[in-house]
Order: structure tokens, then C-alpha cells, then sequence
């Protein structure tokens, strides 16, 4: 079992009747940073302080805190740290590979196509519709009802004029992992580049840059149990793209602006904390999960529908649907009960569109809005996935007679 | 000391103002175990920005101060989307009155079919085994059963807004601050420190910015197209004048008419939607002795099987009422007659009863009577003549 030190599994009486239990079940929104990662970024910040682009001993020991982590992070991909930028996070990585690639292939006569498919990531789907205001054309692929990318509709709308393909790793909502192999060799048989986003995989399924000839790879760190506010993109060898900020050149010139020293150490620290981790995890978490599948079905009077593919899908992931249960009462009912988990993805919450991923496989939006989206993590535990299959059960079982009224 | 409220678990309704977060504090002291919940009723990025800073009852910025009230309280604080079902019970039946020649109470579906319709549906879902608002109103105990009354400020008396509750509902429902006045609750909320001591009260529609013909004009622009310009006509059925939607007039109103006869002031009296008509009058013409008021609830008392004295507000802003006669007409309907003819009964807004300070019930206005027809009722009915 787990050892881990953050473990969230404290139980507290609030009251006599209403025992509760803290339970975190959103790990694709964000994840609690590792306590050893914390040290990391305190020990940084007060002892690493240095202007990284200084030209003495302080600036020195920061440049090495940041050469330590590149090669951490890049390590996680099998990557040389050269090649490894550092951002704000996985947007603007997806932003800067999107717009970045976009803008110089136009410049240098390669192409103005791009082409994404329909459950990706709004960074990537919103820097795609930029990418249209600015007159490039866009092709936004369709996916299966089971939430996959089929490598024909690639294979039919790929042209000369191509010049980037983006496709996601791993989905935040439903979690479908992308055939990358097949259709990275589609890209390249087309000579255009590829880009995949790939926040929700890193750190917990492998992604070898060595045997997959992906151009560009997006990471965030707040989502392996690093600090927020960092993230990275992977620019293979040989690969260009045009800055989209400008300024003292740091990061090669593609991401300038003084370095986020702590956060990135932290994220070092994170990454191959993650790494060593990395199996015994899926196999940990990817059994609980099926058996959290499974206990909620006992608990629930009527249908539990999963939402997209359960075989290629990350093992952190389930997407329920309960049809004529309304998620959004669902969600507050568990919050009460210490449970967190989420409808839609956290980034699109406020709008009162259903989510795009869902629509894209087929959902009707009054499914979508039957749906909740439990993501587990380190801190899951046989104990604290019982006491949310039990709540689970209660609250669909009574908003579902509510429905009936 | 051990209470009777401890154990029980409250959902307050918290629209981020002043008396909401009171009502959380009170309740709170009380000892019960409380839950603040902010209803999210309208996607506010699309309702536009108003530069003074004004806005309804619940837009983002509310809501953030009913998540810092509920933190400095050490309660929890949830966001419950309803927005589809604001849309179908509020807004939507909110623009179809007013085009079709109505003057809607917003507000009042909002506490029937929301606060008190899915809120309370879901409170076993969410373990509450009350809830709660900041309305100046109160419920009391009798031997016969609980009764809604009126708060005990009259200034601020709110129960007019609450006559539709089903009265299965008083016995879930807790109204802290229908024993206080509003300065009171201001004093309580500075000695509390909340930040929303001083906020100013809400006033407006909460999901419509400026004025709500001209939002009409924008959401519904075929219908509204499709009704053009009337006539405006005088008692008599002369034309007078031209307007431009009757939907922009309420009955009562006297700005937006531009006629200029020199016999002014001139009132609406009436609007007629099929023939697209304001129908204008002097002060006189606006005084009628009675109304019907259909979709009838009681709240605290049953209906009642043979005339009976009451008192009668016909509109929110209306501090008193006005003494009446209320003839039990059929199930879904009854007949108001005034002691004295009342000026600006509008169809669409709520008439509700009152037997002292208790709410007895009420019902929509669905038209103003005209004298003979008010004569007809008081003299159909022997026992209406007896009760006089």
C-alpha cells in the first residue's frame, strides 16, 4: 500500500451523525504538491535566490538549479535538457508550439494549414481559432464515440499545405490516451510537424521521444504533484518556431523573461519523483479504480454509463454518466461530504455550455450534464474510495427519485 | 449549553448582500450547523458591465463576498447552478407577461419555483434539514399549524414575496430576520465586522441591465416586430397618441405617454395586447373596486368557504394594504373586494391577503373588475351581504 506522506485520508467527526472524510478526487484539475517537492521550492527561494543570467556565484548556483531540473524534467522524456523550454505552464506551451510553429512555417513558405481534433484542450482549440482570425486554415478533426482520434480522417485531411498537426496525449475529461505512434507516422509521411499536449500523461504514462518522432511535447508540473505556474514544451533538435514574447533572451530566446527558479526546481523534483513512482502507481491506482468502478455499481440503483473508450483510457480516470441525475447537485451533495470531484473540466466551469469533449463523442447535453468526472491519485486509498462509492450511491439513488417528482 | 438547533444542518441562501450574510451569522450563533449557498441564476459575463458598479442580486462579485462571508463565519460555502431552471421559471415567463400585456413579479417566481422549488427539493440530497433566507418575514407556531407573517419591520416587511410558498414548505423554512429591523441587522453585520455591512440593498431585475423593453426589443425581436406600433386610446376609445410596444407600459404608468392636451395627467389604465392598445385615463379612471386573482395559494389559512374581511396589498412597494372583501370564487381563483376603490390594480402582478399580520394567502391579478361587475358579485351573494 501507500506510504505516502501527504496521505488525505484523515477522517474527522464533525458531528455524532455526519462522519466525513477529506477525499480528493480530482487529480487532472490539479494535484497537492509532494511535501519533498515543497522543501525543494522553500530551499530554492531562500537559498537560490541569484538572477539565473548573473554572472557570479549567485547567478551561478541558480543557473545550476535550473540546468539540474531541465535534465530531471527532460528525463521524464527521455529528452537531452537542451531541448527542454520552460513556461508558465502547459498553456502557454501549448500556445508557443501552436502559434510559435504556425507563424514561422507561413513565414518561411511551409504551409498554413493546421489541423487539431474536437476533444483537445482549449489552450490548444483557442490558439487554434487565433491561428483562423489570423487567416490560416484550420482542420479540427471529429473523434469516435469512444473518444479516439481515428488515423483515416488524419490520413484524409492532411495536405502539402500542413504544417503542424496537434494532438493530444492523454484527455483531462475523459481521459481516452491517442494512438501518437500511428499518427505522428502519418504527420511525417506528409512532412508536417507534430505537436501533441501532453499534461495529463506525463509523469504517469511513458512518453520516449527516442522511439516516438513527436516535434514538440507540452508539460505542466502542477499536475504531477509540482507547484503551479510551471510548465515546459519539448522542442526536438532542429525544429524552429518564432517566439511569442519578447525581451533579455533567457530560454534560448524562445520563452524569455527571468526564470521561475523555484517553481522550476520544484518541478524538477516533481518529475522524477514521478518517474521513480511511476509503475508501481498505474498499477496501485489503475486496480482501484476499476474496483471504485465497480463499488459504485453496486451502490447505485439503475445505470452507471462510462463516458468514452475503458480500455484506452489512463488508469486515474473514470467519466460517469448517471442518466436523469442532474451532476451539478451531484457534486455539491459530495463536496458537503468532503468528496471532490468535478462536472466538465475546471477550466470551463461558468459557462453553461455542456463540455465540448462530451458533445464531441456523441453525448446529448442533458447527458452531459449527467456526467462527473473522478480523477484519483496518490492519495486514494481502498478506505476513502469505499466512503465515495457509498456517497455516491446515496445521493444518485435520491436525485434520481427527485428527477421523478 | 446544548440547544435544540444543534445538529440540525441549515442551508442559508446567500446572495452575497447584507441581510443574507446576517441570517448566516444568526443562525451560526444559534448553534445550528449552517451551509452558505449561492444560487448560480444567470451567466453574468453576457448580462453586460455597468460602469457606477450597481448590479442585481447575484451577479459574480456577490458571490465571492457570500464565499468570504461563509469563510469568516467558519462554514462551508457551496454554488448550486440553476441556471436553466431560472431561465424556464423566471425569465422566460418574465418576458412572455410582459408581451403579452403583463406586469411580472420576478422576484416571487424566484423564491416559489427556485429557493423554495429546487433548493428545498434537493435539501435531502444535501442533508438540510432547514433552509434558510434573509427575507424580513416571519413564521410562527399556533395551535392550528405554523403561519407566515409579516417581519416585524414594517418598512421592510417582505412577506408579500413569499405568499406562493407551499405551506409544507414553513415547517423546512427558517426566517431569521423576521424578528429584526433593517437598521438593527446593519448594526448586528458592522459588530460582526462583515465586509457587506454597508453594501447597498439590490433594487433591480437581477438578470436584465437597463430597462427591460429595451431588452425585449434585443431577446425578442421577432415578436416584438411582429406587435409594432398602437394607438393609444382614451376611455372613450378615441386615439389620442401612437406608442411603440404596449409591452413598455404598466398599468399606473404616467411617463412615456407625450400627450399633450393640457387636460393631463394622463395614466394607463389598461393595456390591450390582441388589439395592441394603451388605453389612458385620468386618476379618476384608475380607481377600481375590485380584482380576480387566479392561481391561488394558502399559505397559513385554508380558503375559506363564505366572504371574509381582509386586508389586500396589490403590489411589493404597497407598505399597508388596503381592507377588503375576498369571495371564495372557485379552486384556482378568487374575487377581492375593495372597501374603497384602489388605484392601479396591474394584471400579471400578485395580490396577496393578509388576516392581521399573517399572509393568509394570495394569487396572480388577472384583471381589474369594473364597477357593475363588482356590483353583480356583492349582490349575487346573500351571505356577502350578511358579512357587510
Amino acid at each position: 500500500m501507500s506510504n505516502d506522506s501527504h496521505s488525505q485520508t484523515s477522517a474527522n467527526t464533525t458531528t455524532d451523525e455526519r462522519d466525513t472524510m477529506t477525499v480528493y478526487l480530482d487529480h487532472s484539475a490539479t494535484t497537492p504538491v509532494d511535501p519533498s517537492v515543497a522543501d525543494v521550492v522553500r530551499q530554492t527561494m531562500l537559498e537560490n535566490w541569484g538572477n539565473p543570467s548573473s554572472k557570479y556565484k549567485m547567478g551561478n548556483s541558480a543557473k545550476i538549479v535550473l540546468q539540474k531540473a531541465r535534465e530531471q524534467v527532460a528525463g521524464l522524456l527521455n529528452a537531452t535538457a537542451d531541448n527542454l523550454f520552460f513556461t508558465s505552464g502547459g498553456t502557454e506551451a501549448d500556445n508557443l508550439a501552436i502559434l510559435g510553429t504556425m507563424h514561422l512555417a507561413r513565414e518561411q513558405g511551409r504551409g498554413t494549414h493546421f489541423i487539431t481534433d474536437a476533444i483537445e484542450h482549449s489552450a490548444v482549440l483557442k490558439a487554434a481559432e487565433e491561428l483562423e482570425k489570423d487567416g490560416f486554415t484550420i482542420t479540427v478533426l471529429p473523434v469516435t464515440h469512444e473518444g479516439m482520434v481515428d488515423p483515416d480522417s488524419l490520413r484524409s485531411a492532411i495536405t502539402d499545405e500542413t504544417a503542424l498537426v496537434s494532438i493530444m496525449q492523454v484527455n483531462n475529461e475523459i481521459g481516452t490516451i491517442q494512438p501518437l505512434q500511428e499518427l505522428v507516422t502519418i504527420a511525417k509521411e506528409n512532412g508536417a510537424l507534430f505537436h501533441t499536449d501532453a499534461v495529463q500523461g506525463f509523469g504517469k504514462v511513458e512518453l520516449d521521444v527516442q522511439t516516438l518522432p513527436v516535434d514538440l511535447v507540452s508539460v505542466s508540473s502542477h499536475k504531477i504533484y509540482g507547484p503551479k505556474g510551471v510548465g515546459a514544451l519539448y522542442v526536438r533538435e532542429g525544429v524552429e518556431l518564432s517566439p511569442r514574447q519578447f525581451g533579455g533572451g533567457q530560454e534560448q530566446g524562445i520563452r524569455t523573461g527571468t526564470e521561475n527558479t523555484p517553481g522550476i526546481a520544484g518541478f524538477g523534483a516533481a518529475a522524477e519523483l514521478s518517474g521513480s513512482r511511476m509503475n508501481d502507481l498505474a498499477t496501485r491506482i489503475g486496480a482501484l479504480r476499476n474496483q471504485l468502478l465497480n463499488w459504485i455499481r453496486e451502490e447505485v440503483d439503475g445505470d452507471v454509463l462510462v463516458n468514452g473508450s475503458m480500455e484506452n483510457r489512463i488508469y486515474i480516470n473514470l467519466n460517469l454518466q448517471f442518466p436523469d441525475v442532474e451532476a451539478e447537485s451531484l457534486l455539491v451533495a459530495l463536496d458537503l461530504d468532503g468528496i471532490a470531484v468535478s462536472t466538465g473540466s475546471a477550466c470551463s466551469s461558468g459557462s453553461t455550455k455542456p463540455s465540448h469533449v462530451l458533445t464531441a463523442i456523441g453525448l446529448t447535453d442533458e447527458a452531459s450534464h449527467s456526467s462527473l468526472r473522478i480523477t484519483l491519485g496518490r492519495s486514494s486509498t481502498e478506505e476513502n474510495l469505499r466512503y465515495t462509492a457509498r456517497c455516491i450511491g446515496k445521493h444518485v439513488n435520491r436525485l434520481r427519485e427527485m428527477a421523478t417528482w | 449549553m446544548v440547544s435544540p438547533a444543534q445538529k440540525k444542518r441549515v442551508g442559508v441562501l446567500m446572495s452575497g448582500g447584507v441581510d443574507s450574510s446576517v441570517a448566516a451569522a444568526l443562525l451560526v450563533e444559534e448553534g445550528y450547523e449552517v451551509v452558505g449557498v449561492t444560487l448560480q441564476l444567470w451567466d453574468y459575463e453576457s448580462a453586460g458591465r455597468r460602469p457606477s458598479g450597481e448590479r442585481g442580486c447575484c451577479d459574480i462579485s456577490h458571490q465571492m463576498d457570500a464565499r468570504l462571508i461563509c469563510n469568516g463565519l467558519g462554514i462551508e460555502h457551496v454554488v448550486l447552478d440553476l441556471r436553466s431552471a431560472f431561465t424556464s421559471n423566471v425569465v422566460d415567463p418574465y418576458e412572455n407577461a410582459y408581451l403579452e400585456g403583463r406586469t411580472p413579479n420576478p422576484c416571487i417566481a424566484c423564491n416559489t419555483y427556485l429557493k423554495w422549488g429546487e433548493v428545498l427539493k434537493r435539501a435531502p440530497v444535501f442533508g438540510f434539514d432547514y433552509i434558510a433566507t434573509g427575507h424580513y418575514a416571519r413564521i410562527t407556531h399556533a395551535e392550528s399549524g405554523l403561519r407566515l407573517e409579516r417581519g416585524v419591520d414594517l418598512t421592510k416587511d417582505q412577506s408579500y414575496a413569499l405568499w406562493q410558498l407551499p405551506r409544507e414548505a414553513l415547517n423546512r423554512t427558517l426566517l431569521p430576520l423576521g424578528t429584526w429591523t433593517k437598521n438593527d441587522i446593519r448594526e448586528k453585520a458592522r459588530e460582526l465586522n462583515l465586509r457587506t455591512a454597508d453594501k447597498p440593498d439590490s433594487q433591480e431585475v437581477c438578470f436584465i441591465d437597463g430597462r427591460y423593453d429595451d431588452h425585449l426589443r434585443e431577446t425578442h425581436s421577432a415578436r416584438v416586430n411582429k406587435i409594432g406600433e398602437g394607438e393609444i386610446v382614451n376611455q372613450e376609445g378615441d386615439t389620442v397618441g401612437t406608442h411603440n410596444g404596449f409591452f413598455s407600459f404598466t398599468v399606473g404608468q404616467r411617463r412615456g405617454l407625450n400627450i399633450s392636451d393640457g387636460h393631463g395627467p394622463y395614466y394607463v389604465t389598461e393595456l390591450d395586447p390582441d388589439k395592441n392598445k394603451v388605453i389612458i385615463g385620468d386618476r379618476q379612471a384608475l380607481a377600481r373596486p375590485g380584482l380576480i386573482a387566479a392561481m391561488t395559494n394558502w399559505v397559513s389559512f385554508d380558503q375559506p368557504t363564505e366572504p371574509e374581511p381582509c386586508t389586500v396589498k396589490i403590489r411589493y412597494n404597497d407598505p399597508h394594504g388596503f381592507p377588503a372583501t375576498l369571495f371564495p370564487n372557485s379552486d384556482d381563483d378568487v374575487i377581492i373586494i375593495f372597501n374603497e376603490p384602489v388605484h392601479a390594480i396591474s394584471p400579471g402582478q400578485s395580490a396577496v391577503w393578509y388576516r392581521g399580520d399573517v399572509v393568509w394567502g394570495g394569487g396572480i391579478i388577472r384583471r381589474a373588475l369594473r364597477e357593475s361587475e363588482a356590483e353583480q358579485v356583492q349582490n349575487s351573494s346573500d351571505i356577502a351581504e350578511e358579512c357587510r
